[in-house]
């Protein structure tokens, strides 16, 4: 394991796991959009790793959204977002601090709640 | 074929008849293409081509409408019909259809008859007359003759009644006229008014068809002359006898002149005069109000081209007394009504761009008074435009020999203002008030005085009455003169000068005594003063409000009644109309300033940030508010970023340095913010940024200065405010205040929690356990009953006694393991490191929080640690590796210490939180449970476990395992979280909140709790509670939510 692993994809395993479970199908079910996440090490825009939470099929895959075009692009800085994947901060925070950058439909966006991921338990 | 009737009948038509068949008949003939003349309607008119129709004009046909009463018959109205060309005659079917929809219109109209185009009654009209005939047993015709003879004053429409006669033995029916009279309705009036006044242009404004309207009254009175005229001449000739005496003419005729002196009474000529006066008066007051705002318009643009001038020639103090007119409009106005247009001129003159103004237009030519010459009137085309007009307007004025009108112009003549206009010379004003002789005879001769400037010819000294000047006034008179014979005569020798000005003064008795200071070659002292006191004034920096004030007040000092003007400007332009040219008017300056500067691109910058200011300002709409706010709010938000990176600094000089980077860097979060469409105005938003970082360029200090005006509170207030008034948009205004509230708490918790990530320690406040005899046994006491939270003050007064204490760090660091803090644990254990680098527990503690933290190069460094220092497996692990650690190195170590000693529990646990860190949660589960074979009473073992089947999605079994560790520690805050995760992974979010809440009732400090809760609040639809979740109403919540 590298150093250089992200936080974020710990978040993202987890998520694959539980986008199979009753609470995950609710989930797809509620929002059946595809969400593409850009997480960045250090500073947005450099260095960023693409994350397609496809809450159509219930599926988490790594790199390149392939089935066109995701219905929204959020990127982040890996520590903002885990923060806001916790709930430690806000969505709308996090944009108006300009810690996350949103593409595309604004609708779709709007769906991008914490809720979406499980919480990770602590030992 | 057509005689006059003979059946008595009245008729009476109404206008709307005529327009209406004169309408149908326009519209067919404009309908109508030159090679379809043939079809219908036409074909009737060319079978009768004889009777003087034109070849092309159509015919059109319809049915007239209206009532009977008696021997009246009153046509109201009509309706168009068909022409059947295969029965020649009209369509009857339509006709009836047609009569239906009147009669549900009008019930009381019946028709009458029939009308159509033509010149005269002809043979085939009698088939459709005929035709109905069962509908009226005797129908009228209507006949408009649409070829226009301008030789006929009469209306082209006549009227015929069908009378059957007896003619060569066989009865016939022939049209016979009948005259008729026009009748109307006020109705009617108007729209025949109307239709009057359209002009076939119909471009015309309200001028040009008010002149028609007048042309029209015109035209009408003087055929009435000259047809009173005509009965003059015939009455006197029958006086005289030249024509026989006929009593029938002489009675209409005087039936006739009875109606003319109804207009000719005395009320009728004092109400006429009045009316006369009163629009004379407005037309005037118009025409001044005019006059005095291109006055000022052309004071505005000679201040522009003024400055612009001064600054390029470099000159900081060019003609002295400019500004006296750049900020004085009394002055200006003054200046440019009366002769001292000759210093405007000569100013103008030096001007590049503007051309000397030399053509001078007589505004007021009854004044009589040569200088009313405005200057630079070509600079101005509207200005130019109403002089003209004005002038016109004061001849017209002169000429009428009404005397209401000599009255009037009187009045308006005593007018204080006008007394200011007319005599406004540098000379002290003329009191309204003492309107007397003396005022007069000075204005009189101080415009002759004026007037030698203009000739060149020296003034003589005239004896003149005692004018009672008061020192003051001498005094300014002198002052004034001087100054303004060195603009009259500045092309003439200074001896000139000073001969005029004494010729002035001892006419006046001023004594030159006075004048000790004398005129200095060059320059006045006086006019420096001035000069210098009203450029300060001119100096930006006070409010455009407070300036006029203070120039006000000073020429109440200096001119004694500036009332008068004070009012009638008011009258014209309105106060706020008054503050806000001038305005506009300093924003033209400064812009001018800015351009005198140098820098193009930057004055284009600066005009735009003017207009872009100018268009935000007047726009009242919220969404403006908006802008401006969230403005601020990313301003605080980008101070905020900083928090987070743990650099927040309480000096606004930081705030500037992001600004600055932020300036510098990002125009980029301008862009940002574009995407933004949650705000209703992000345009406007961009555009005020726009102007602002315009505007700030210059002055970034401003910026910080304002911005460490700005207290939080302030901007709490005006969120508040905002989402009040639902400013934010519609649905998400919830989730703003929310989001806000939110911030808030982060901010009070910001410093803390950056402190602590960075690994720093941080104590509560107010402890009671400070200055306990023994805080660690206590601590460990509390610890063991699970009272964590007590035992976490306990024992952070330990380790406050004895900073060194690693026992104390490290109970303190596993209670706040336990109490779910994982960011106090760390930095409790990093302490316990420091003053014991070599405790396994502590390495083991601090391995697992880094890795629950999800930073796995720390865990991975602790872990490896762990391992090194481990007396049995130290050897294990070469110290080199600790540079550059791998996972896959690491646990191989791991997996060889466990077959070293299998029965090592803790070989176990660390290898279970190793996976966890490589997400191999199945092996972690089987290192957690062959560890729990051996310990099978720790209760962190049984959280470890459940925390990795949590995350491994076997969230059931995870709540068996934290059952168990709950069995063992009830007050296990961190397994009692961990449960509500769990249930909230699984959806079970009205489970979830039950756990949440009982760990937040154990330790009301755990913030990841507190934001789980509020997540699955939302989940689980129970908005309700959010707010107390958010204020971290614990009691409410337990009593909502109870285990």
């Amino acid at each position: 394991m590298a150093n250089s692993e992200l936080k974020s994809d710990n978040l993202f395993e987890m998520m694959k796991g539980h986008l199979k479970t009753d609470a995950g199908k609710e989930l797809i079910k509620k929002i059946g959009l595809v969400y593409q996440i850009n997480i960045a090490p250090k500073k947005i825009g450099f260095n960023e790793v693409s994350y397609i939470v496809d809450l159509k099929k219930g599926e988490v895959t790594k790199g390149q959204y392939e089935g066109g075009k995701p219905d929204a692009t959020f990127s982040f800085k890996d520590d903002d977002f885990i923060k806001v994947a916790t709930g430690k901060m806000n969505p709308q925070i996090a944009f108006m601090r300009g810690a996350m950058k949103i593409k595309g439909s604004l609708s779709a966006a709007q769906k991008f709640t914490p809720d979406i991921f499980p919480k990770p338990a602590k030992m | 074929m057509a005689s006059s009737s003979s059946s008595g009948l009245t008729f009476k038509l109404h206008p709307l008849v005529i327009v209406n068949i004169s309408d149908h008949y326009t519209r067919v003939k404009s309908q109508m293409n030159p090679p379809q003349t043939s079809s219908s309607s036409s074909s009737a008119a060319n079978n009768n081509s004889s009777n003087g129709v034109e070849h092309q004009a159509p015919r059109v046909y319809g049915c007239v409408i209206g009532v009977q009463r008696g021997r009246t018959v009153e046509i109201f109205n009509s309706f168009e019909l068909l022409y059947d060309p295969s029965t020649h005659s009209l369509d009857r079917s339509f006709l009836e259809k047609k009569q239906e929809l009147y009669k549900k219109v009008f019930p009381n109209f019946y028709i009458l008859g029939w009308y159509s185009t033509g010149g005269d009654a002809q043979e085939s009209d009698m088939h459709i007359h005929r035709a109905l005939m069962d509908i009226n047993e005797s129908p009228l015709y209507v006949l408009l003759n649409p070829s226009i003879n301008h030789a006929q004053k009469d209306l082209p429409v006549t009227i015929y009644e069908s009378e059957l006669h007896v003619i060569d033995g066989i009865p016939q029916l022939i049209f016979v006229r009948s005259s008729y009279t026009i009748e109307t309705v006020e109705a009617e009036r108007i729209s025949v008014d109307h239709v009057a006044h359209l002009k076939p242009s119909d471009g015309g404004s309200a001028a040009t068809q008010l002149a028609a309207h007048l042309t029209g009254i015109h035209s009408a009175i003087k055929m009435l002359n000259s047809r009173i005229r005509v009965l003059h001449h015939y009455l006197v000739g029958m006086q005289k006898g030249d024509i026989p005496c006929e009593n029938s003419l002489l009675r209409q005729v005087s039936s006739l002149l009875r109606r003319l002196p109804a207009i000719e009474s005395e009320k009728f000529q004092d109400d006429f005069l009045m009316e006369y006066n009163d629009t004379l008066l407005i037309t005037y007051l118009a025409m001044f109000t005019n006059c005095s705002s291109t006055m000022n318009e052309l004071v505005d643009k000679f201040n522009t081209a003024y400055d612009r001038h001064s600054r390029r020639g470099g000159a900081a103090c060019a003609v002295p007394g400019s500004s006296s007119s750049s900020s004085n409009p009394l002055g200006a106005l003054a200046n440019a009504l009366i002769g001292s247009s000759s210093k405007t001129q000569e100013r103008l003159k030096e001007i590049p761009t503007a051309a000397a103004a030399t053509s001078q237009t007589q505004l007021y030519p009854l004044a009589g008074d040569p200088v009313a010459a405005l200057p630079g009137s070509e600079l101005d085309r509207p200005f130019l435009q109403s002089t003209a007009q004005g002038s016109e307007f004061i001849r017209g004025f002169r000429t009428a020999d009404d005397n209401g009108l000599a009255d009037a112009w009187d009045e308006i003549q005593r007018q204080p203002h006008f007394d200011h206009v007319y005599d406004a010379s540098p000379a002290p004003p003329i009191q309204p008030t003492l309107d007397g002789p003396p005022q007069r005879v000075l204005s009189s001769f101080l415009h002759s005085f004026v007037d030698s400037s203009r000739s060149g010819i020296p003034l003589h000294p005239t004896p003149l009455p005692l004018l009672g000047l008061s020192k003051g006034d001498k005094q300014c008179i002198r002052d004034r003169s001087s100054i303004m014979a060195r603009h009259f005569f500045a092309d003439r020798s200074e001896e000139f000068i000073n001969a005029q000005v004494n010729a002035l003064l001892s006419s006046l008795e001023i004594d030159n005594d006075i004048h000790v200071r004398g005129p200095i070659p060059g320059r006045f002292r006086e006019l420096e003063d001035y000069w210098n006191e009203s450029q300060g004034m001119l100096k930006p920096g006070a409010h455009a409000a407070d300036r006029w004030a203070n120039e006000f007040s000073q020429h109440t000092a200096q001119h004694g009644d500036p009332d008068a003007w004070a009012h009638s400007f008011e009258l014209q332009h309105g106060a706020a109309g008054w503050a806000s040219e001038f305005e506009q008017e300093q924003a033209q300056l400064t812009s001018v300033d800015q351009m005198g500067g140098g820098n193009i691109a930057n004055l284009a910058a600066i005009e735009q940030t003017r207009m872009l200011a100018h268009t935000l300002s007047q726009n009242d709409d919220p969404k403006f508010q908006n802008s401006k706010f969230l403005q601020f709010v990313s301003k605080m938000s980008r101070g905020e970023l900083m928090i987070d990176d743990n650099q927040f600094k309480p000096a606004s000089g930081s705030w500037a340095t992001e600004y600055q980077q932020q300036y510098n860097t990002g125009a980029t979060w301008a862009d940002e913010f574009v995407h933004d469409e949650v705000f209703r105005g992000p345009d406007q938003w961009v555009s005020e940024f726009a102007t602002e970082r315009v505007q700030q360029e210059p002055v970034d200090d401003q910026w910080v200065n304002e911005f460490s005006k700005l207290h939080v509170d302030d901007w709490v207030e005006e969120f508040g405010r905002q989402v009040g008034e639902g400013a934010l948009g519609d649905s998400s205004s919830d989730n703003w205040a929310n989001a806000y509230d939110e911030f808030l708490n982060e901010q009070v918790a910001a410093k803390q929690r950056s402190d602590a990530s960075r690994g720093v320690y941080v104590f509560s406040d107010m402890n009671p356990y400070v200055g306990h005899p023994n805080p660690l046994k206590e601590g460990q006491e509390l610890f063991r009953k699970g009272l964590l939270s007590e035992a976490v003050l306990a024992l952070e007064a330990e380790v406050m006694k004895n900073p060194e204490n690693a026992e104390g760090w490290r109970l303190l660091g596993i209670t706040h393991a336990e109490n779910d803090d994982d960011q106090q644990a760390i930095a409790a254990m990093m302490r316990a490191q420091e003053a014991d680098p070599t405790n396994l527990e502590v390495l083991l503690a601090l391995g697992v929080s880094h890795t629950n933290e999800l930073e796995q190069a720390a865990a991975l460094k602790y872990l490896y640690a762990w391992l090194r220092h481990h007396p049995k497996y130290g050897t294990l692990a070469p110290p080199e590796l600790a540079d550059s650690l791998y996972y896959a190195d690491v646990a191989r170590l791991f997996n060889e210490a466990a077959q070293m000693s299998p029965e090592d529990a803790d070989v176990h646990i660390v290898l279970g939180v190793l996976y966890n860190l490589s997400r191999e949660y199945d092996k972690a589960i089987a290192s957690f449970k062959t560890s729990l074979k051996l310990k099978p009473n720790d209760y962190s073992l049984w959280n470890k476990l459940g925390a990795t089947q949590a995350n491994s999605v076997q969230s059931a079994d995870a709540i068996l395992a934290y059952q168990q560790a709950l069995d063992l520690k009830p007050n296990y805050v961190r397994a009692w979280a961990n449960m509500g995760i769990s249930y909230a992974n699984q959806g079970m979010y009205e489970e979830s909140i039950r756990y949440y809440v009982r760990a937040l009732a154990m330790n009301p400090k755990a913030d990841n709790a507190w934001q789980y809760l509020r997540i699955s609040l939302s989940c689980a639809s129970r908005n309700d509670m959010l707010e107390a979740c958010d204020s971290r109403n614990l009691e409410l919540l337990q009593k909502e939510f109870p285990l």
